[in-house]
């Protein structure tokens, strides 16, 4: 795979929209700890980055791009962190809505889930345990 | 079904968007040329 810095080196990348990239981005990097890499336009769009392999990618609202609607929840995003519980904490203390709050599943994961102030829902997910997707009823297809 | 087909940008990518049968929109983007690594950052 090519690399080229204009475009983040994750393999998969969920773009968002929001009604004011700059606004979204300054409440994504200080309650969820994303952190900005590249910017587009001063309100067009802006490539986040998260730890070391995560890529998101803010944009605007324009043509068909609208923001989550009340009451409805058409994706969500799962981002792998080393704590969930103390970044729940962070979460909740910049005024995100906790869904869910911290759990621990079967399959070996601690989560939590949040809507951030632009409606956007979000899974925070620490690892606990190497589980087998037998152990809890999943079935591993991978070959 | 496919909203635009694979176009090279000026930022070194080919892509193209497509919606899913449910309504997702997806963009699929090709790498087209490598940086130089002493640049990458």
């Amino acid at each position: 795979m090519n690399k080229n810095r204009s475009i983040p080196d994750a393999l998969v990348i969920p773009v968002l929209t929001y009604p004011d990239v700059r606004e979204a981005v300054a409440w994504l990097t200080s309650a969820f700890g994303f952190a900005e890499r590249v910017r587009i336009g001063e309100n067009h769009r802006s490539q986040l980055r998260f730890g070391d392999g995560g890529a998101l990618i803010v944009a605007d609202v324009h043509g068909d791009r609208r923001p989550p609607r009340p009451g409805e929840v058409t994706h969500s995003v799962t981002v792998r962190v080393a704590d969930a519980r103390a970044h729940c904490g962070q979460a909740r203390s910049h005024g995100a809505r906790i869904v869910m709050e911290p759990t621990d599943f079967e399959y070996g994961e601690r989560q939590y889930t949040a809507e951030d102030p632009f409606g956007h829902r979000w899974t925070f997910s620490q690892t606990l345990a190497d589980v087998a997707p037998q152990e809890w009823g999943g079935e591993d297809v991978s070959g | 079904m496919v909203m635009s087909t694979p176009t090279d940008q000026p930022w070194g990518v080919r892509s193209y968007a497509a919606l899913d049968p449910e309504g997702h929109q997806w963009e699929f983007v090709q790498v087209l040329t490598a940086a130089k690594a002493e640049a990458t950052g």
